[in-house]
């Protein structure tokens, strides 16, 4: 088997990122969270994430720049962007920015799996 | 005003007519509306009225009827007629919200935060449980506990979502809204789930550009509550058509299913807030669907037979071809 792949997880939600953490590690990734856009840009440049799954409204900067710095590292990263907003012009902006996925909370876990499949796939 | 049980035939009805010194050319009977505002309790109408310098003048009127039954059955109908006594220019800005509204969109607000604050902890107990959830054999009782348990937090998300969407109604800019586009965005986003279900949609529009003026995103709100009610009453399969149409100055929408139709215990209560017959609903899409169309001076009414069917009406005042071009002078 091939290296794990490795997916950083940013929401400053506590309990919001340790369940996202405990169910993608259950699923058999390497994982690692963040509360703040600085706080993963640092993470990333050291352990160099595959995805990363992004809060819209996060402390320190918005999700979008977050996810335009990630891509300035790596620009292959794959984000999936999630917030408790649905709107409809949120969602489009953030596929235009190049997001592979846009998920309002809450969400299913099982979708959640089978987007990060697709994006690590494609 | 107190009317006879014979309503419908009563001479007395139907030559009452409301505020005749103040609409000398059209004025309105209330007996043409009577069965639908005794359907619904309240109703609110809009009539219109042109003045001697050519500029219309709105005047709103909340009608509440009340029947009156005694051992018998019905003993009569009392209706009350309330003038808003607003009136505005058609010419003035439509979109201008008197002060009390304002404070309306500040609690709209604070609820779309609160939505978000309540969302995050939903998300995580939801998640959380999931991951209980997966750790259950499939044979092991407390996987049906955890199962009804995310089933219920989506529940509640429901409820959270329909209220938020209740607090923003008066909320938003209106813009011009293209009646076909939007039904057509709408379809498209239940394609899939159309196909799957094998039910065919279609839309007949006599006039593909007719435009409502009103807040595109809660417009689509209530046709997405339309269609949805339609899909989920048609589990076997059928057909949603829309039609759409212009009578007088009114764009007129038919939402119409042959799925199973709504029972005559439910009809008296589809509207009201909470009422729902699925076992996963808010009982809030109807309530809030007629909410927006009446925030639009439309009006929304149905006509359904148990086993054949459903159409819902919907009704708005069409935005004519001189107020877009004020909207959009670049045209």
């Amino acid at each position: 088997m091939g290296r794990k792949n490795k997916i950083l997880v940013v929401d400053d939600q506590v309990w919001v990122r340790r369940m996202l953490l405990e169910a993608l590690s259950a699923l058999g990734y390497e994982v690692f969270g963040a509360s703040s856009g600085p706080e993963a840009l640092q993470l990333a440049g050291e352990r160099g994430p595959d995805l990363a799954i992004i809060d819209m409204s996060i402390p320190g900067m918005d999700g979008l720049t977050l996810f335009s710095k990630l891509r300035g590292i790596n620009f292959n990263i794959h984000g999936i962007l999630i917030s408790g907003n649905g709107e409809k012009n949120c969602i489009e902006k953030a596929l235009k920015e190049g997001a592979f996925a846009y998920l309002v909370k809450p969400f299913d876990i099982g979708d959640l799996k089978n987007l990060i499949q697709q994006a690590l796939t494609s | 005003m107190y009317y006879s049980p014979n309503y419908a035939n009563s001479d007395l009805l139907r030559d009452q007519k409301i505020y005749e010194d103040l609409f000398t050319e059209r004025s309105y009977s209330i007996s043409e509306d009577l069965e639908v505002f005794i359907k619904e309790g309240s109703h609110r109408i809009v009539l219109e009225n042109e003045r001697e310098d050519d500029e219309a003048v709105f005047y709103t009127f909340n009608i509440n009827t009340t029947v009156v039954k005694n051992r018998d059955g019905l003993v009569g109908v009392v209706i009350s007629c309330e003038d808003e006594n607003r009136s505005e220019s058609v010419r003035g800005d439509l979109r201008e919200r008197p002060s009390h509204l304002e404070n309306l969109s500040v609690i709209g607000e604070l609820a779309a935060s609160a939505v978000h604050e309540i969302k995050n902890p939903l998300f995580s107990i939801r998640g959380f449980l999931q991951i209980i959830d997966n750790s259950f054999s499939e044979d092991d009782k407390r996987k049906e506990y955890t199962r009804i348990m995310i089933s219920e937090i989506d529940r509640l998300e429901g409820l959270v979502r329909d209220l938020l969407m209740l607090a923003k109604t008066r909320i938003g800019s209106d813009e011009s809204v293209t009646v076909c586009e939007l039904i057509r965005d709408i379809a498209e986003l239940y394609k899939n789930r159309m196909e799957m279900q094998n039910i065919k949609f279609s839309l007949r529009a006599e006039d593909e550009s007719a435009c409502i003026l009103g807040n595109r995103e809660q417009l689509e709100q209530v046709f997405i509550n339309l269609i949805q009610n339609a899909l989920e009453a048609m589990e076997n399969g059928g057909n949603i058509e829309v039609v759409t149409s212009r009578k007088n100055e009114k764009v007129v929408i038919e939402v119409r299913d042959d799925g199973k139709g709504i029972s005559p215990e439910a009809e008296k209560k589809i509207f009201s807030p909470f009422f729902t017959t699925k076992k996963n609903g808010t009982g809030l899409g109807l309530f809030l669907s007629k909410k927006i169309v009446e925030d639009h001076r439309g009006r929304i009414y149905f006509q359904s037979t148990e086993g054949k069917g459903t159409v819902f009406f919907l009704e708005f005042p069409v935005q004519n071809g001189e107020d877009r071009q004020a909207e959009n002078p670049s045209e």
